[in-house]
């Protein structure tokens, strides 16, 4: 049993990096591995809104990041500066810079490049998906 | 995973993670992000080892003027590869030559290393980030 | 050794920095489009003799599967399902990703 951490840097349907990372998240933790964190980076940080509308027939990614989280004790972590640049906020950070609005799911967390850091210095083995 | 914060546990030994910089800076956003991430790592202690492959190689040119496309010049923040300790820095030898470089060009004192250099230092890693 | 993941097809500037720094003893698993880097053809049995001997070659059956091409793979190259994917990231202790 090993301690997996893994690190999302593409963004959810513009390419397969969000996917391939969710879908090995599933495979690591059905295999009885801990995952401990999930830290989105760079474009990675799109797969968490909750404002992401695919149409019916397509998969949801940023919503089976949400389930997936609600399933297991998994940590999902985005980073604020990367998030910020690109439209994603909480309700905190929407008031603090005064946005009209705030799409962060509750399963994620904002927070700095240390909880990365954190991951990939605490896990035995730390895999990066990206574009 | 010990719960969650922004600061490695200080009891734990420093990692040895190797960030590999691959793209060239201002056409995406990874080159900037990488180096935000090894800054974050060097100043959480860990055993920050940076290199430089291929096209990666632009980003330590003199003489960038980003401000030409509003953009930030990143390379202000190589300032602070000093101040964290920072000093392994690498470079392949063939990635300079094919590119007309020499280690002396670049704003970063990079060490250069054949291949066979390179495995040994990548062996001796506990993790790689691919940027 | 490392486990190398790569997802884009051959010729790609990550492809061949990831072809020049494979050893005996490392796996290289092609993923996304990378998969096409594994397919029977001329062009890839060109990069496939620049590979050294005894570097394990692995490509993702669900990708391969996606693009139609599953049936294509060369010989020597182990289709793998995401768990087997997970096995490999165990097995080796280093992995690499490139993009």
């Amino acid at each position: 049993m090993k301690t997996i951490s893994i690190a999302v840097y593409g963004a959810p349907f513009s390419s397969q990096a969000s996917y391939s990372a969710y879908r090995f998240t599933c495979a690591a933790l059905a295999k009885g591995h801990q995952v401990a964190r999930v830290f989105f980076y760079q474009d990675g940080v799109h797969n968490a809104t909750l404002l992401a509308t695919p149409p019916q027939d397509e998969f949801d990614l940023c919503n089976a990041w949400r389930e997936l989280k609600q399933q297991h004790q998994l940590d999902l972590v985005v980073c604020v500066a990367a998030a910020l640049r690109r439209g994603v906020l909480n309700e905190s950070e929407a008031k603090r810079h005064d946005k009209a609005g705030w799409n962060l799911p509750p399963e994620f967390e904002l927070s700095g490049l240390g909880q990365m850091v954190e991951a990939a210095a605490l896990s035995d083995r730390f895999l990066t998906f990206g574009n | 995973m010990p719960a969650p914060g922004n600061q490695p546990h200080q009891h734990n030994p420093a990692k040895k993670l190797l960030f590999r910089l691959s793209k060239p800076p201002y056409g995406r956003s990874h080159a900037r992000e990488a180096i935000d991430a090894l800054l974050a790592a060097a100043a959480f202690e860990q055993d920050v080892s940076v290199l430089f492959v291929g096209d990666g190689l632009y980003q330590l040119l003199k003489n960038q003027q980003p401000n030409a496309i509003d953009q930030k010049n990143f390379t202000a923040s190589f300032g602070l590869f000093n101040l964290y300790g920072i000093s392994r820095i690498y470079a392949l030898d063939t990635d300079l030559s094919e590119r007309g470089l020499s280690a002396e060009q670049l704003l970063l004192p990079v060490t250069s290393m054949d291949r066979a250099s390179l495995t040994t230092l990548l062996r001796e890693q506990d993790q790689i980030l691919s940027f | 050794m490392i486990l190398n993941i790569v997802n884009k097809n051959s010729r790609s500037d990550c492809f061949d920095q990831c072809l020049a720094q494979l050893n005996p003893g490392d796996a290289l698993l092609l993923i996304e489009d990378g998969v096409l880097a594994a397919l029977d053809t001329p062009r890839n049995h060109q990069w496939l003799q620049r590979c050294p001997e005894g570097v394990a070659l692995y490509a993702l059956r669900e990708d391969a599967l996606a693009r139609g091409v599953e049936p294509q793979l060369m010989a020597g190259f182990q289709p793998v399902s995401y768990d087997e994917f997970v096995d490999l990231v165990a097995q080796f202790r280093l992995s690499q990703s490139w993009y």
